[in-house]
């Protein structure tokens, strides 16, 4: 039957031609962009089974596109793949007109607003590897803080050139209890502030915070807190300079399965970054950070990175290298300090760049 | 003492709303923008800049500041043809539902528009033409009429002050224009090398003949091998200046200067203000310039530092 109905292509044509019509109607592709990229990486980590081997592995690509749904409503979708396949990193719409009073609503799946660095794509971060602090810190751990969610914001009624957004989530919540195949929503809030000083740059200051039940049946509840301060400097001949700092604050709970009970487990930690932008090509800095470590609050970790990037031409082609000094200290990691050695290659095409941080 | 207070607070309110009424506020993308629209605007508006005249226009960072001040704009001036694509990422952000954004390009003769695909092997090409139409003061009418027309639709009580501050801007620009040819004159059709392809419309007012680019291609950073071709360029076509922008390296600029003696400008692609007579005051700087650097003469204004 199905053959017989092919047969007739006339009759085809004009049953697509009637399914399609209103999706042609005024619609234009989106931007389509895709990052590729190429890692090199030498450690002297004892933990790595590539210890004081230099490897080179392909990463991640992204496929991202992005455009206006409809007059009112703007839609991103980001795909990213590797050698263990492909995933959604984020797919949401925002309404970005419409609404009275400076309200504006997020849906989807998305890097959450906790802070300025956990909503920025890693491909962004010149020092190539998040902070460990935020890995240890943050729920979802190196993949960053990013769960379907419903997002609520306004933008402050402030006087002149003062920028202040505050924002509510209901988020998914699994990442605070992660290994579970049932989820509870939790809730996220962020506020934060942009000034801009003079023409010489940028302050921009937020806090952050969330909750999400750590464990679903004694349903403990962990919190997060955080704090992010950012000061952008334009310097002579379009140099950038840009200090940034981020502190959080995590409670979250273990279970001892055999009795059944919970015990929270009080955590902290910051990162400090200095990134130095030379006109277009070049770029150099530092990282600091210190946070307790997980599962042994009462150690205190540290690293400390240098980094610094190369455009080869302009921001489609980057090359980025950055080393990184481990310094565990005590506790199941001993007080050996590890080094590792990245580099990256990050080449993109279309509208969205390997663009600097 | 209650009712005193909500009287101060309505006094404060009326306050508000009044002086907010009071002046439209106009955003622009650039500051020529911006000044072409105070210039037609007068009394009625107040207007802004998002980038800076120093600030290469193609990259600005969107800064939750300029959404709020977008925010509070009635009007927002684009460039257009592609070059400040972030302007729709700060009216996105700036959540503000009664702004009219009206494109300044919407009545320029577009130069440069390519034909057949475009494609990054070409470099930062703009599909749609070249985009640095305000560095043509002809262009600068063509701006004001589209602005013009966008104030009298969101403010028709005061169409007659904008038409008249129109055909002031007009009459001031046709009379300047003939003092900036009169003083360029000399420089008829003599070859010239621009640094990025942004003075292909200033060229073209002024009938002078870019014979080549520092660039090898749109955005892309010279080779090595592109400058011993750009020297040669130099040579077989006489070229004797070189206008760069100050947020290029002068690096490649002062080699070929160096080996040729083209000599070198260095000019913002844009004014240094929003005000009224701002843009024209861009054009007096640059004109003056060059024809002082050209007959070797001391410059008298450098636009940007030469």
């Amino acid at each position: 039957m199905l053959s017989n109905f092919f047969r007739r292509p006339r009759k085809v044509a004009v049953l697509f031609s009637l399914a399609l019509a209103p999706a042609f109607a005024g619609v234009v592709n989106p931007d389509l962009s895709a990052l590729g990229q190429l890692r090199a990486q030498v450690t002297d980590d004892a933990a790595s089974p590539d210890r004081n081997q230099p490897t080179l592995s392909p990463g991640e690509a992204e496929v991202i596109l992005s455009a206006p749904l409809n007059p009112y409503f703007n839609g991103a979708f980001t795909f990213s793949g590797s050698e263990n396949g492909v995933a959604v990193e984020e797919a949401y719409t925002t309404m970005v007109r419409g609404l009275p009073w400076g309200l504006g609503l997020k849906a989807g799946k998305y890097r959450l607003d906790f802070g300025k660095l956990n909503a920025a794509h890693p491909h962004a971060y010149p020092f190539i590897d998040p902070p460990r602090a935020w890995v240890s810190l943050m729920p979802g751990g190196e993949e960053g803080f990013n769960e379907g969610a419903f997002e609520v914001s306004a933008l402050l009624p402030t006087p002149g050139d003062w920028a202040s957004t505050v924002s509510a989530d209901v988020i998914q919540g699994a990442s605070f209890h992660p290994g579970d195949d049932r989820a509870r929503v939790g809730w996220l809030g962020h506020w934060s502030n942009s000034f801009l000083i003079g023409d010489a740059g940028a302050l921009e200051a937020g806090v952050s915070t969330a909750t999400g039940l750590d464990d679903i049946d004694t349903k403990s509840r962990g919190v997060l807190v955080g704090g992010d301060l950012k000061a952008k400097f334009t310097l002579a001949n379009t140099a950038q300079l840009t200090l940034q700092g981020e502190g959080a604050y995590r409670r979250s709970h273990k279970v001892d399965t055999a009795t059944g009970t919970a015990s929270p487990e009080d955590r902290a930690g910051f990162f400090v970054i200095a990134d130095y932008r030379h006109p277009s090509r070049f770029s150099g800095g530092a990282l600091f950070e210190q946070w307790a470590r997980a599962g042994e609050a009462s150690v205190t970790d540290r690293a400390a990175r240098v980094f610094a990037g190369y455009a080869v031409l302009e921001e489609s082609t980057l090359f980025r290298i950055s080393v990184e000094r481990f310094m565990p200290d005590g506790g199941t990691l001993g007080t050996r300090a590890v080094h590792t050695v990245s580099a990256k290659l990050l080449f993109s095409m279309g509208p969205h760049k390997a663009h600097q941080f | 003492m209650k009712k005193n207070i909500s009287l101060l607070l309505s006094a404060l309110f009326l306050t508000s709303a009044f002086s907010e009424q009071a002046k439209i506020k106009v955003a622009a993308s650039l500051p020529d923008l911006a000044s072409i629209a105070s210039a037609v605007g007068g009394e009625e508006v107040e207007v802004f800049s998002i980038a800076k005249s120093n600030a290469n226009p193609h990259f600005v960072e969107v800064l939750p500041s300029y959404m709020i001040r977008v925010a509070k704009a009635r009007i927002y001036v684009k460039a257009g043809l592609g070059l400040d694509q972030w302007a729709d990422a700060i009216l996105d952000g700036s959540r503000n539902n009664n702004i009219t954004v009206v494109d300044a390009s919407s009545g320029v003769s577009v130069l440069e528009k390519p034909t057949g695909k475009v494609d990054a092997s070409l470099g930062d090409v703009h599909p749609q033409g070249n985009p640095h139409y305000w560095l043509d003061p002809r262009n600068g009418v063509h701006v004001a009429e589209t602005v013009r027309d966008a104030l009298k639709k969101t403010d028709p009580a005061h169409a007659a002050a904008y038409e008249a501050n129109f055909e002031k801007f007009r009459t001031g620009s046709e009379s300047r224009i003939r003092d900036w040819n009169g003083r360029m004159a000399p420089l008829k059709g003599k070859a010239v090398i621009t640094y990025h392809s942004s003075w292909v419309y200033f060229a073209h007012a002024f009938n002078l003949r870019i014979v080549g680019y520092v660039e090898p291609y749109p955005g892309i950073p010279p080779t090595a091998r592109h400058l011993r071709e750009l020297l040669e360029t130099i040579k077989a076509e006489k070229a004797e200046l070189l206008i760069q922008e100050p947020y290029y390296s002068g690096k490649d600029p002062e080699f070929l200067a160096r080996e040729t003696g083209i000599k070198v400008f260095r000019f913002t692609p844009s004014c240094d203000g929003t005000g009224v007579g701002d843009y024209w005051k861009h054009f007096d700087d640059i004109t003056n310039a060059i024809s002082a650097g050209m007959s070797n003469t001391p410059v008298k204004n450098s636009a940007g530092g030469n």
